[in-house]
């Protein structure tokens, strides 16, 4: 397995609405393989979130580079998809199938004859075979995540971007979508990158963990546990101690200048 | 929500069913009250902005109705249009418009009846287009400005239009109805109309410019004279009140006859309201063609022709239902020919 | 079948109504015509109401889409700049308040007295609701749906026409309405009160001919058109595409 996405030297910077600067990312370098699941834990407003707007292109960064498969990203596209916490994100006007149907013609990667065949596989895929036809307000929150998730694959993505995509979701249904999210990834072998700020759902999920404080990476750790994990054995529950305290220790003086970070995030205008 | 609706609209109507009941009981009271007034007489009349209202205006100044006992109450509309409503809804006993309007409104159902004449005054149509001689001549382009649809301009404008081409309503869809000081004022900057169907003042003023000239002159279309207004009182006052409605003819003809004696004075009360200058004013008073008179001229003219053309369902059979006894008794009755008062009644 | 008959039933006790306010109050046809002289006023002056009602229609659908487009550029300049959004939030809270109708002399001095000026009054009452709805349509659209746009490698023209404009769908409908009923209501005000010109005239120079021929059958046979025509562009041109938009897709606003 190849290198896939590179990031390096990767600063993003803000401007308060006052107008003094606040970073958003700063001097971020990290490689992700072909195939890897990867995760970004740390708290909110850390700028986890920032750097995968960054990858995605959304974002236009003050310095470094990122490169995907070798080339330089400049802009938003569909080889990096993303995946939102937010349950709009599919088209209210359009019907699960249509949906999906309407990423593969603007991506125009599927022949017209075989859109309808792909989008029934892809919502296969996730679980919701039967519900092609509905409209996105039939469905409860998990099902849109995982029709966004479907409709994502559709494109053929490189990379999936997935950010908090079960926060909005209850425990319950979150253990279901792992499951899912698993089972695709294990199918498609899709790389992912997963921001997250539960240490479980990381641990859960991915191979490799990058712990993320206030605009730089902390520590960058391979996930030793065996899949499928449980969280019963002791081996868990130490790794899971790592990771705690790597925050615990870094985060006690800093923890008030994050919040003020936190709450102004709404005014934030990126330079 | 759409039973809520229904039941809402039930309700409200049934609510004015209620206010219709107590309206048509307390119609008759309204009127007594009037009576009680200490012997002097009280009547409601119209009166609009004009040269032609000016006698009017000296009547309301110089306070002409009271030395006959009447209480006159002015109230100034906006249209004519607004007058004859006021006039079906009771609101007012006695008013001055146009005969057209006047026969539109009796064959509608209004009970009102010619108290008297009230004025002869020129009404012609103007144009400033040179190539503009006749009515024949107006193309599809050309708006005509006048009042409004059944005013005294549309009338003769349309029987012209019936002498000359056959069809009354042929310039029908060049019409724009203008209220006088609109017209006026376009037809002077040369914008959107191109000729005007108008009276004194604006009339006087459209000729005085260089290149404006008469299309067509409202007496050569009716062929005689006819009055411009006449004063209307309606049936209930008439009736109910045999010595208020004697105080208004009186009333009417006395300030009628002051205005010609004293026009320099007539001018000089007025210049202020018109907010022209005195001079000006008399000048307008003074103007070829202008007759102050409360003498009935062409009332019955317009009658034959607007039923033709469709105005009115039907010709009054006898100028008594169209004017009241004072009036008959100016014009008379002849035995075997008709006189010359009785001809001048009747357009030629 | 129920519902019909329930609406039947409502016209008819209605018209009883009518017929008895009228009997009671003993108003004649000038004040309160009966419904049958305002049927038959309808019946008799059908061809001209029709001409008139399509002149209505017409310059009210032309008004519409001049005051449409228009809204569609004020907005896209709000959206292209702080200070224009500004401005165009402060012009609108001053100029959305004011009637069509109240520019109608401002309107014959500029465009004189033709069927420009009554267009002009259109556009003026409709622009407003509809520059106001497309704006906080444009601005309520989910970032979401825009960056799944954008992740798609859409943008532009594209951006706008496949994503922004079915997400702000429910607004425009709303905007559109308004509008619609603006200006529907502008076109007869303005008629009624300047008297519009001869051929050219819609169904408030019909109100108003009527009313200076003192024939209220014909006044009460133009405004049940009206009102019918209002009725049926609410409940069946806007209601339909209602269906089959946004109550579909449950994106409905109040």
């Amino acid at each position: 397995m190849g290198e896939l996405l590179k990031l390096c030297d990767v600063t993003k910077l803000y401007k308060t609405s006052e107008g003094k600067e606040a970073v958003g990312v700063q001097h971020v370098s990290f490689t992700v393989d072909e195939g890897e699941f990867i995760s970004i834990i740390g708290p909110s407003g850390c700028g986890k979130s920032t750097l995968l707007r960054c990858i995605a292109g959304f974002e236009k960064i003050n310095d470094g580079n990122i490169y995907l498969d070798g080339t330089l990203i400049k802009k938003p596209g569909p080889d990096r998809f993303m995946i939102f916490q937010g349950l709009d994100q599919l088209f209210p006007w359009l019907t699960l199938k249509q949906n999906i149907a309407f990423a593969m013609k603007a991506v125009k990667a599927v022949k017209s004859d075989e859109i309808m065949q792909r989008a029934q596989n892809n919502l296969e895929l996730v679980g919701l075979s039967g519900f092609g036809d509905y409209y996105p307000y039939q469905l409860s929150g998990g099902m849109k995540q995982r029709a966004s998730i479907a409709r994502a694959l559709s494109v053929g993505p490189k990379v999936l971007l997935m950010d908090e995509p079960f926060g909005s979701l209850d425990a319950f249904s979150r253990k279901a979508m792992h499951h899912m999210l698993l089972k695709v990834w294990n199918k498609t072998k899709v790389t992912i990158i997963f921001v997250t700020h539960d240490i479980e759902e990381a641990i859960d999920l991915s191979d490799r963990i990058i712990a993320f404080a206030p605009g730089c990476i902390l520590a960058d750790i391979k996930n030793p546990l065996e899949r499928p994990r449980v969280r019963e054995t002791a081996l868990y529950r130490n790794f899971f101690s790592e990771l705690n305290g790597i925050f615990e220790t870094n985060f006690k003086g800093i923890d008030l200048e994050f919040e003020r970070l936190s709450a102004k995030k709404a005014k934030l205008i990126s330079v | 929500m759409y039973k809520k609706a229904q039941k809402v609209v039930v309700v409200l109507l049934l609510g004015l069913l209620a206010t219709a009941f107590m309206a048509g009981c307390s119609g008759k009271s309204e009127n007594s009250e009037v009576k009680l007034d200490e012997g002097l007489e009280t009547i409601r009349v119209a009166k609009q902005f004009g040269l032609v209202y000016a006698p009017l205006m000296v009547a309301e100044k110089k306070d002409f109705f009271s030395k006959y006992g009447l209480n006159v109450q002015w109230k100034t509309l906006g249209s004519g249009g607004a007058v004859r409503e006021a006039m079906a809804a009771n609101e007012l006993d006695a008013a001055f418009m146009g005969i057209p309007p006047f026969l539109i409104g009796c064959d509608k159902g209004v009970e009102a009846k010619i108290a008297a004449g009230y004025t002869v005054s020129p009404v012609s149509l103007v144009t400033y287009d040179p190539l503009i001689k006749s009515v024949k001549d107006f193309k599809p382009e050309h708006k005509i400005a006048l009042p409004s649809p059944g005013s005294i301009q549309h009338i003769l404008l349309a029987m012209e239009l019936e002498k000359v081409m056959g069809d009354p309503n042929a310039l029908d869809d060049n019409l724009v109805a203008l209220p006088h000081p609109d017209g006026a004022q376009a037809m002077l900057s040369k914008k959107d109309i191109v000729a005007h169907f108008t009276t004194p003042p604006y009339l006087f003023e459209e000729l005085s410019k260089p290149g404006y000239h008469m299309v067509l002159d409202g007496f050569d279309a009716f062929g005689g004279d006819f009055n411009f207004n006449v004063a209307l009182v309606t049936q209930q006052y008439h009736d109910n009140n045999p010595k208020g409605y004697a105080a208004f003819v009186m009333g009417l003809n006395d300030v009628m006859n002051w205005v010609n004696e004293n026009k320099e004075e007539t001018a000089e009360i007025l210049a202020p309201e018109f907010k022209i200058e005195k001079e000006k004013l008399l000048e307008y008073l003074e103007s070829d063609g202008m007759n102050y008179t409360t003498a009935p001229y062409g009332i019955m003219g317009f009658a034959n022709f607007m039923k033709e053309s469709g105005y009115i369902s039907k010709i009054p059979e006898d100028l008594q239902d169209i004017a009241w006894e004072n009036v008959l008794a100016q014009i008379g009755k002849r035995e075997g020919k008709p006189s010359t008062m009785e001809k001048i009644q009747w357009a030629k | 079948m129920r519902r019909l008959f329930s609406k039947v039933f409502f016209i008819l006790t209605v018209a009883c109504i009518w017929e008895a306010v009228k009997a009671i109050g003993g108003y004649s046809d000038l004040l309160l015509p009966g419904v049958m002289s305002i049927l038959r006023s309808l019946w008799l002056e059908r061809i001209q109401i029709f001409h008139m009602t399509l002149f209505s229609l017409q310059i009210i659908g032309i008004g519409l889409l001049v005051a449409i487009v228009l809204a569609i550029c004020a907005t896209i300049l709000a959206f292209s700049g702080r200070i224009f959004s500004e401005i165009i939030t402060d012009v609108l809270a001053i100029l959305h308040p004011l009637p069509g109708i109240a520019i109608l002399p401002i309107a014959i001095l500029w465009f004189g007295i033709g069927t420009k000026s009554i267009l002009f009054v259109i556009i003026f009452s409709a622009v407003w609701p509809l520059i106001n709805h497309f704006y906080t349509g444009f601005r309520s659209i989910p970032a979401n749906q825009l960056e799944v746009g954008r992740n798609l490698g859409l943008s532009g023209l594209k951006l706008g026409r496949d994503i922004m404009l079915p997400a702000s769908f429910p607004h425009i409908l709303g905007g559109i309405r308004t509008g619609w009923a603006r200006a529907w209501q502008a076109s007869v005000a303005a008629e009624l009160v300047f008297g519009a010109a001869g051929g050219n005239g819609g169904l408030g120079w019909f109100l108003y001919k009527k009313r200076f021929m003192m024939e209220t059958p014909g006044v009460f046979a133009g405004m049940l058109v009206i009102v019918l025509i209002g009725i049926a562009v609410e409940y069946i041109v806007f209601t339909w595409v209602e269906i089959n938009t946004v109550r579909k897709w449950k994106t409905i606003i109040n």
